[in-house]
């Protein structure tokens, strides 16, 4: 019973000093992924109930770009943000991409773009070393059959071993591709027939032609993120340039400026109600 | 259980800790600390070397010795939130040693006064409005010996010719308008950030045209910058600025151009202006109610017109029952002066016009809404107020139109057609008066009514040397002059035009709307 006692007396010490402890288990990511990142207006990254429709889609159009670099392009380079899923590698970790079919005007690999798999573009597409995103090229090719209609490329991440692909709604993107004037992506966002009158290729060309401007989709965030009342002044602007040019051609003996169907040329503002 | 007694003694004494009362009583007395001779608000000029020590001269009473007390000041800005006053100290001192150089605005200054002994400190603050030499005070427009335009400024000093010193040169041509733009957005040449600031706007009568921000009277418009489409056609006839509810309006012979208001105090425009709206214009605008449009003369059309309060168009005036009422009226008429006076709770326009063929004149009196004419007046010819040149409207005071014939003052009745003569206290009658205004500022709260004034100026001339007699509220009654003139400033060229500027940072488009819903429009004047 006095050994019991003096065992109790030591535990009961022992017990008194004593504290837990537990190893907690490291979260592990086993399979890192990739995301499209996209941005909101307020240049943060959008999250995936923030994501609209217009974001999943770019246009790119050969006229557009060759007006705003001042030369004819017959191939171009497309840059995509992605971002990785996952804990960090100090090694460069590749990133493949993959072309969903749509069944509908789909792009050709070797026609419309450089194909995924091309060694070329892959040692251009990886993710550095100790970094989280990155800018993976999409190289566009000139090809005669775009002036019959445009053509869509959509595409994912393939799983390459390094990565898979993330988030359903930030891991499938659409490149639209074109060889003539191309709707800007934000031009609704941004009111664009509010402002000036309906969107037409006519009109985008013209835009860019009497202003120098390459009215994509980088200057049209730039211009609606600057002064108001430049953009109420440009909307009448084209107004006022169109009646001046439509008379020099009236001069010259030329029709005035016609859409495709016939119809004048107008810059006339939508309503906006 | 004896047995068991001593461990489990052993464990609950385990469990214990000790504590130690180490306090004692306080042995230290307390006393308080007054901070007394303190002023509510202090007004000073930056950049001039006034140091606040000159100006803030606390007294504190304790029974603290003096070398256990420390003073520490600090400053920040007013309207700040948010913030740990700590992060802004100015001064150690029992006085506050700092030479105030901060750009014109609204500052808390405080000061802790604390005992090292027993660390009991007591606390004081002051509102401290700044302004610099150009961001407050009045303005004179004046046409130099040479025949060109220039400005003085008087702010506690008179500084002269300010447009030469600033630009190295006066503005070409007589003067024609002197107008302030409260709020103006423009893109800051130092910064290249876009920026908001009060503005001073000179137009002249050979069409020159230039607008300096107050705070350093840094010239930002001209003819060359102000439009989107390039520098100004040769037609353009600049007349000057005025604020409307929603909008900072630039109004010409082309008509009103305008860029929307900040509502917020923050830049959103360069304030550079598109495409014109409404037919004509002049420098006679005026604002009887916020929202029920803009009466301004046109001096195209030879009419008076109102402006929706969008500026977008614009119709010429007509009487209460929408009758064209200015069509029995000749159509070459020009107008001379105009203004707006509210009293009794009334607010109405006028534009004083003259016919060069017939040689009448007449006065169009606008309703008190601001929105229609309520009649015109054919001035008989007998009147001083159909003979004169130099008129000038009373604002606030009494419902009189000043004007001066024969080198006498009179005072024109709204509401009896008559006049009567107004003796110039304290000017002497071998000066020649050559003009007249009242200058004020008006609010009631929704803008800060700290800097209300009104003032009757009375100029004379003699060649182009000029005296402005200033007379203040104590030295008026009723609009009359009571007692000699406050203060008389004296300078050089003949005077055109005297406009006050406050320094606030608060008077907006909207805010002047907000002034209105308590039924206080005419809170300064436009035009003259």
């Amino acid at each position: 019973m006095k050994r019991l006692i003096h065992t109790l007396s030591a535990l009961a010490c022992l017990l008194a000093t004593a504290s837990c402890e537990k190893d907690l288990t490291p979260i592990v990511l086993e399979e890192p992924r990739l995301n499209f990142i996209y941005y909101n207006y307020n240049g943060e990254v959008t999250l995936a109930e923030d994501i609209e429709e217009n974001m999943l889609e770019t246009a790119y159009s050969f006229a557009l770009r060759s007006a705003t670099v001042g030369e004819e392009l017959t191939t171009d380079t497309v840059w995509f943000e992605v971002g990785t899923m996952g804990r960090l590698f100090d090694y460069d970790r590749p990133v493949e991409l993959e072309q969903i079919s749509t069944g509908e005007a789909d792009a050709v690999p070797g026609v419309h773009f450089v194909p995924f798999d091309d060694p070329q573009l892959l040692s251009k597409s990886f993710i550095p070393a100790n970094q989280n995103k990155a800018l993976i090229p999409i190289v566009v090719l000139r090809d005669a059959s775009l002036d019959d209609g445009n053509v869509n490329l959509q595409f994912t991440f393939k799983d390459n071993g390094y990565f898979k692909p993330g988030y359903e709604a930030f891991s499938t993107h659409t490149l639209v591709i074109s060889s003539h004037m191309a709707k800007p992506a934000n031009w609704d966002t941004h009111y664009g027939d509010n402002n000036f009158g309906t969107y037409t290729e006519l009109k985008h060309q013209l835009m860019i032609e009497w202003t120098g401007n390459s009215w994509d989709e980088d200057y049209l965030d730039e211009l609606f993120a600057g002064d108001s009342n430049y953009v109420t002044y440009l909307s009448q602007w084209f107004i006022e340039k169109l009646e001046e040019e439509n008379q020099k051609r009236l001069d010259a003996g030329l029709d005035i400026y016609r859409e495709p169907d016939g119809e004048p040329v107008s810059f006339d503002p939508e309503p906006w109600y | 259980m004896k047995k068991i007694f001593y461990p489990l003694l052993f464990m609950l004494l385990s469990f214990s800790a000790c504590t130690e009362d180490d306090s004692t009583l306080a042995t230290l007395d307390v006393s308080d600390i007054v901070i007394e001779n303190l002023e509510e608000e202090y007004s000073v000029r930056s950049y001039v070397g006034i140091n606040l020590k000159d100006v803030i001269k606390p007294t504190v009473q304790t029974a603290y010795a003096a070398d256990d007390l420390t003073y520490t000041w600090y400053l920040f800005d007013a309207t700040a939130v948010n913030i740990d006053y700590r992060d802004y100290l100015i001064s150690t001192d029992k006085e506050p040693d700092y030479v105030v150089e901060l750009p014109s605005g609204d500052y808390r200054v405080v000061l802790e006064v604390r005992a090292q002994s027993n660390d009991f400190a007591q606390y004081a603050s002051v509102l401290l409005h700044t302004s610099t030499s150009y961001s407050q005070g009045f303005y004179i427009l004046k046409e130099t010996p040479d025949g060109n335009t220039d400005l003085d400024c008087y702010n506690e000093e008179l500084l002269t010719d300010v447009i030469e010193v600033g630009t190295g040169a006066p503005m070409k041509g007589k003067p024609c308008n002197l107008s302030i733009l409260y709020n103006g957005e423009y893109v800051d040449p130092g910064s290249n950030e876009l920026a908001v600031d009060n503005f001073v706007h000179v137009t002249t009568e050979s069409r020159d045209y230039k607008g300096f921000r107050s705070e350093d009277l840094t010239e930002v418009f001209n003819r060359d910058n102000l439009f989107f489409s390039g520098p100004m056609d040769d037609n353009e006839i600049p007349y000057g600025y005025f604020m409307a509810y929603f909008y900072q309006c630039y109004i010409s012979n082309t008509g009103i151009r305008s860029y929307g208001a900040t509502f917020s105090g923050e830049a959103e425009s360069t304030g550079k202006l598109g495409y014109p709206s409404c037919a004509g214009g002049s420098k006679f605008v005026q604002i009887i109610g916020w929202t029920n449009g803009i009466m301004y003369w046109s001096n195209t059309e030879h009419r008076l017109m109102i402006a929706d309060f969008n500026v977008s168009s614009s119709t010429v005036a007509t009487d209460t029952s929408g009758e064209d009422i200015q069509s029995d009226y000749p159509t070459d008429l020009e107008c001379l002066a105009s203004g707006v006076n509210s009293t009794g709770g009334t607010n109405l326009g006028w534009f004083l016009c003259e016919s060069p063929s017939k040689g009448e004149r007449y006065l169009i009196q606008s309703n008190s809404l601001g929105n229609a004419i309520e009649r015109i007046v054919t001035l008989d010819s007998s009147l001083h107020l159909a003979k004169s040149d130099i008129v000038a409207a009373n604002g606030r005071t009494a419902s009189y139109i000043y004007c001066v014939d024969g080198n006498k003052l009179y005072a024109y009745s709204l509401t009896q057609g008559t006049e009567l003569e107004i003796p110039l206290t304290g000017i002497p009658t071998s000066e020649t008066v050559t003009f007249v205004t009242n200058q004020y500022l008006g609010f009631l709260g929704m803008i800060s009514a700290t800097y209300n004034f009104d003032t009757f100026i009375v100029g004379t001339q003699e060649g182009y040397n000029y005296k402005l007699y200033f007379y203040e509220e104590e030295q008026m009654n009723g609009g009359q002059p009571i007692a000699a003139p406050g203060l008389t400033l004296e300078g050089t060229g003949k005077v055109k035009s005297v406009r006050y500027l406050s320094p606030q940072k608060d008077i907006t488009g909207s805010n002047l709307g907000f002034e209105e819903m308590l039924g206080n429009t005419n809170t300064f004047p436009f035009s003259d």
